[in-house]
């Protein structure tokens, strides 16, 4: 239970900070360097910073959405048996 | 309250600072023009991306960090035995 609680973790814990210093690098150092320094080809060009998290974002959202509604539909639904159980 | 005013006091003001200087209202005074220009822009979604990392990170510590407490466990364990002692004795079927 220990180990695998540790090592899922360790693994959050090592993603976060990997995405937050290469976003960061992308984002905001890469506009210091020359347009020819090598460091630019380990990132992918500048438009994909900003449509990224855009995508995210959206899919995040809908899928919010999408969880919130559904669980409305199924309330409502269930809401109508029990009345027509009820009235009948 | 006092939090809550606090905190849209601080990010009005940034905010609004944000907006004159993406405006090229303000100018920046340690960084050229043209890189500050294009860092602007991409500074809402680099918002975004810390504050999704940062929740990573709390999640991903508090499970690095989760405790399995034996000596709780053992401590349940023994008063579960005591209670199904105390009750046998009084006659009542336990298990």
């Amino acid at each position: 239970m220990g180990a695998s609680d540790k090592s899922l973790g360790g693994v959050m814990l090592l993603v976060a900070g990997f995405v937050f210093t290469y976003y960061t690098t992308w984002a905001i150092l890469l506009p210091f360097f020359d347009a020819s320094s090598p460091i630019h080809n380990y990132f992918p060009a500048r438009e994909w910073a900003i449509r990224l998290p855009a995508f995210v974002l959206v899919v995040g959202l809908s899928g919010i959405g999408f969880f919130v509604g559904s669980t409305i539909i199924k309330e409502n639904r269930k809401k109508a048996q029990k009345a027509k159980l009820r009235a009948a | 309250m006092a939090r809550l005013h606090r905190v849209s006091i601080y990010s009005t003001i940034l905010i609004l600072i944000y907006l004159l200087v993406l405006f090229e209202v303000l100018p920046i005074p340690l960084i050229d023009a043209s890189v500050a220009q294009e860092i602007l822009p991409v500074i809402p979604w680099w918002i975004l991306v810390s504050f999704g990392s940062y929740s990573l990170w709390c999640l991903g510590w508090g499970v690095f960090t989760f405790r399995d407490c034996p000596e709780a466990y053992h401590e349940l364990l023994q008063e579960i035995n005591e209670a199904k002692t105390d009750l046998r004795s009084r006659a009542v079927t336990v298990d």
